[in-house]
């Protein structure tokens, strides 16, 4: 067994081979990365360690680990925890982040990380590094408990402490700064390239957020402050940092001089998409607080976030529940206007031709040049015509991009069939992810979907002999999730050709909840018809998957929601949902009643025909009219009786059914073609009444065409009886009738 | 023949002189060739040999070639500059016309796993010896995935330069039903080209003629009509 020290020779920190017991580790001293790299690298080769896979070399590389990573301090143990990139040693590289990630977390719960307050002693890079790490670990079931431990520590009140609302500690605020601060905010000014001559500071500076979201992937910064259900100020930091920066942007042409990186104002931008709805409300909040001018911050608002978020966000947070200024919800409620979600609550048809401002293109407000930076960021929607497909004429066409990412992928995907090592099948598959960052790079989503279908069904087929691709298949989708690529996903659903519709289609299932997430946004934002269409036939694609996505918002407010969310529903056939949507059917709105009935009906639960009889003696005359043109459509036979209520005027207290109800009536009993129907109306036909001739004509008119939908053998003699007992209208109709049917017997067609 | 040993008195020929001695005889019999630039044959060599230096861990590959056959490694220079010279024709980017040529000089690569005494053998091949040489385009893919920052055609051009135009045939033997790459079939036609108008120890050179009717009754099936045509020409502009 190998022991370590920490002995300091020439000024560098090594650590030697030596027998005897651990050594404490130096807990006062700081070390910089490098050294902690130096150390690390140095307990590798004491582990005698080695990139194979033989598991020998893989306990030894573990322990070594551990080891280095014990015997660092807390903030240390911060950097340590960064290390999780490729480390070069002696020009052999290590990728230290794969299957080690959970030993690391184990250790640096062991070294005490738990018991350390992070904004106090670690520094900026070391909380950017362990967030990084997190983010690229909570994918993985073996670390998530690790990850479970650390968060619901004090780690995570450090987290929590660092970016929530009392950015800057109180004891700071009291001329007692903590230790550490001063990196921080020599951090920022780095970052910034702001460096003030000392002492010149006004302390006016929230700094941590500013250096953490320079530094962190934004929508992995996102994801972790949603999952740690952060209520962060951090909009209201940024928003101090940015709205200056975009209203002089919006003013008078680009400030260059101002002190916000754009880099950092495309990272806020992106930061702010990613957001939870409850922290965008923050950010929106905050921002109408400290805006001068509102009409030009709300459109950068509106930019930032996309416009069926701000729906969501506007719509399904209610400010007046939130302790907010009323001056504040006054400027809210000017936002929801200005957005025209205020309008679509009650004119939900009425800009069919008018796509969202995030289709068409209009009303974007942010210059070009910062779109430019936001990858995946489409001012307009883009021409999905174009697709992958941008060099298909000409010589040059298969040495296009995507021709050689597709040949490569298959080379590739034939290499790894064909590997014969676990290593060599690494290889392979460490090799596909960058092939689909590049087409994500160039937006070719169409073909990153075709190409997608082919690594399925490749992984399937080796799901169990080779796990690699599993794994590489898991990378690529993580990193496709992004709010950007969704969103273009969706436009491709809603605006793009068949074939790249059904490429997207395909990929849909495998990106899971989220990707259907977007679609449902999507779909309840989409105002042209036919988009609606296609977003619904796209959440319908994801099955029983579609179902949860569907009830989660079956309560919304907005009843054009709850409608699409019934038929999403209705169409997934899910009979357990139907359950769940029975509480619907009290809606104050009549369009929700309506396809609830024509859901219930369509999926044959039992209450569908009830509803449809209570709403039949209901008073209002558009849902009996409704009721009767559903039973005609769902043509049951136990709907029967119903309608040959309706012609009887069974309403109960009600005011009696109009005739154009009853001729509604009787074309629904003719859609289902039940013999039974046929005696009544016989009966009816067979009665006459003196002073109302004219609406009895039109009834018996009606019934005599309804009886093309019965059996002929059995309508037949109903019709004879016209043709002898009829009026002339009511003879003539009769004769056609008998002679469609019987052409129709005989099998001879026109 | 052999490279030059560590210990031997001779000092090893860099890249570049290497690839000028072996597609020498290449190059002065295409010397009236001149792509639509203007450009001869000789000035695309010097460019394509200056930009190959950029990948020395593909070089070594090719001295190992070159170490156990050099007739492979002579083989793959001329494939390398007959599969530049039909992109050059096509009018493929100057980046594209190096990457088709890289791609050519990297094709038989996976030579190196097949044993000299079956490439050289001047008896009929067994079915075994047969199935030996057919897995160096397999081999050569291996070895080629392992090398960074290679452009990705020449993985394609490794390992498809053996499968035909319709899909249907050639080796390795495809997964699925698929089309190869374009490079793919310019590479397979300069290795048909090369390989039959080149005496070897088992036969002597075909004739042009021969060849180039050979090469046409395989049009559509093994080779693209298109990029067949294409090949013709630039042999028209030679001839």
């Amino acid at each position: 067994m190998f022991k370590e020290s920490i002995t300091k020779e020439n000024g560098i920190r090594s650590m030697k081979q030596t027998s005897g017991t651990q050594t404490t580790p130096e807990k006062d001293q700081e070390l910089g990365l490098a050294e902690v790299v130096a150390r690390l690298n140095t307990a590798r080769k004491v582990g005698e360690f080695c990139s194979c896979d033989h598991p020998r070399c893989l306990a030894a590389c573990r322990s070594a680990s551990q080891r280095a990573a014990g015997m660092l301090t807390g903030s240390e143990a911060m950097i340590f925890s960064g290390a999780t990139g490729t480390i070069s040693t002696g020009g052999q590289s290590i990728t230290l982040s794969e299957p080690y990630v959970s030993d690391y977390l184990s250790a640096l719960h062991r070294a005490g990380i738990d018991e350390m307050r992070l904004n106090a002693e670690a520094t900026p890079e070391g909380l950017v590094r362990f967030t990084r790490l997190i983010c690229a670990a909570d994918n993985r079931s073996a670390d998530r408990d690790e990850i479970r431990k650390l968060l619901e520590g004090p780690v995570a009140e450090g987290i929590r402490v660092t970016l929530g609302p009392s950015a800057r500690p109180e004891s700071e605020a009291e001329g007692n700064p903590p230790p550490g601060s001063n990196v921080w905010q020599a951090a920022v000014r780095r970052r910034l390239g702001h460096d003030p001559a000392p002492g010149t500071d006004n302390g006016d500076f929230d700094d941590g957020p500013a250096v953490i979201l320079a530094d962190i992937n934004p929508v992995d910064l996102a994801r972790l402050i949603n999952s740690l259900e952060i209520e962060t100020d951090i909009g209201r930091i940024s928003a101090r940092f940015v709205a200056p920066y975009l209203e002089q942007t919006f003013a008078g042409g680009l400030n260059r001089d101002s002190m916000v990186p754009r880099r950092t104002i495309v990272r806020f931008i992106h930061l702010l998409r990613e957001l939870s709805p409850g922290n965008q409300l923050r950010f929106i909040t905050a921002a109408l607080e400290t805006s001068h001018s509102f009409t030009l911050f709300a459109a950068a608002v509106l930019e930032a976030v996309p416009i069926h978020l701000l729906a969501e966000v506007f719509t399904g947070i209610r400010p007046e529940e939130h302790t907010v200024h009323p001056r504040i919800v006054e400027r809210f409620q000017q936002l929801v206007r200005l957005t025209g979600h205020a309008e679509r609550d009650n004119e939900p048809e009425a800009a069919e031709t008018e796509g969202p401002r995030h289709d068409s293109g209009e009303g974007n407000l942010l210059t070009a040049s910062v779109l430019d930076e936001m990858p995946g960021a489409v001012a307009a929607a883009p021409d999905t015509t174009d697709t992958g497909q941008r060099a298909t004429a000409g010589p040059g066409a298969e040495f296009s991009a995507t021709a050689r990412r597709r040949a490569v992928l298959r080379v590739l995907l034939d290499l790894f069939e064909r590997a014969t090592s676990r290593q060599e099948a690494e290889t392979y598959a460490e090799t596909l992810p960058p092939l689909f960052s590049e087409a994500l790079d160039d937006n070719d989503l169409a073909g990153l979907a075709r190409d997608w279908t082919d690594l399925a069904a490749v992984t399937a087929r080796h799901r169990e002999t080779k796990p690699q691709l599993g794994q590489a298949l898991e990378q690529i989708r993580t990193s496709f999730l992004t709010i950007q690529n969704l969103e273009q996903l969706t436009v491709i659903i809603a605006t793009g050709s068949d074939e790249d519709r059904n490429h997207v289609c395909r990929l849909l299932p495998a990106l899971g909840d989220r990707a259907g997430d977007s679609l449902v946004l999507a779909l309840i934002a989409a105002r042209e018809r036919q988009h609606r269409k296609r977003l619904l036939d796209a959440v319908v694609s994801l099955g029983s998957r579609a179902v949860p996505l569907a009830l989660k918002r079956i309560t919304d407010h907005r009843w054009y929601v709850v409608r699409n969310m019934i038929a999403i529903v209705r169409e997934t056939g899910d009979r357990q949902a139907a359950e769940r949507m029975l509480a619907l059917s009290r809606h104050p709105q009549f369009q929700v009643r309506k396809e609830l009935m024509g859901a219930l009906l369509s999926m044959g639960h039992p209450s569908g025909l009830k509803l449809v009889g209570r709403g039949l003696r209901d008073g209002d005359s558009k849902m009996r009219s409704a009721c009767i043109g559903l039973l005609g459509s769902h043509r049951s036979t136990g709907s029967v009786e119903m309608l040959l209520g309706v012609l009887d005027d069974r309403t109960g207290k009600n005011k009696p059914f109009s005739q154009a109800q009853k001729a509604s009536a009787i074309w629904a009993l003719g859609q289902i073609g039940d013999p039974a129907a046929l005696p009544p109306l016989h009966r009816r036909l067979r009665r006459r009444r003196l002073f109302s001739a004219s609406n009895d004509h039109a009834l018996n008119m009606a019934i005599l065409r309804s009886l093309d939908g019965y059996p002929p053998e059995e309508a037949a003699p109903l019709a004879s009886w016209g043709v002898d007992h009829g009026d002339d209208d009511e003879a003539t109709a009769c004769r056609r009738l008998l002679g469609r049917m019987r052409r129709r017997t005989k099998g001879t067609h026109r | 023949m052999k490279g030059t040993t560590q210990s031997g008195t001779t000092a090893r020929p860099t890249f570049d002189q290497l690839f000028r001695q072996r597609s020498h005889g290449f190059l002065s019999k295409m010397g009236a060739w001149e792509c639509c630039a203007g450009r001869s044959i000789q000035d695309l060599a010097a460019d394509l040999v200056v930009w190959f230096g950029r990948f020395p861990d593909a070089t070594k590959l090719l001295f190992r070639l070159n170490d156990h056959h050099a007739d492979s490694f002579t083989h793959c220079a001329n494939v390398c500059l007959l599969a530049a010279m039909q992109a050059a024709h096509r009018g493929l980017s100057h980046d594209d016309v190096r990457e088709v040529a890289l791609a050519g000089l990297l094709h038989d690569v996976g030579k190196i796993a097949v044993p000299t005494d079956v490439l050289d053998k001047e008896a009929p091949l067994t079915r075994q010896e047969a199935a030996r040489i057919s897995v160096h385009s397999v081999a050569g893919a291996r070895v080629l995935a392992g090398v960074s920052g290679l452009p990705g055609l020449v993985l394609v051009g490794a390992w498809e330069h053996h499968l035909h135009h319709d899909g249907k045939g050639g080796y390795p033997r495809p997964s699925r039903n698929r089309v190869p790459h374009g490079v793919s079939q310019m590479i397979a036609l300069a290795d048909f080209f090369d390989a039959l108008t080149t005496p070897k120890p088992y036969r002597t050179a075909q004739p042009l003629d021969l060849v180039l009717q050979m090469m046409r009754e395989r049009e559509g099936r093994i080779f693209r009509p298109d990029l067949l045509h294409s090949f013709f020409e630039v042999i028209d502009a030679v001839s």
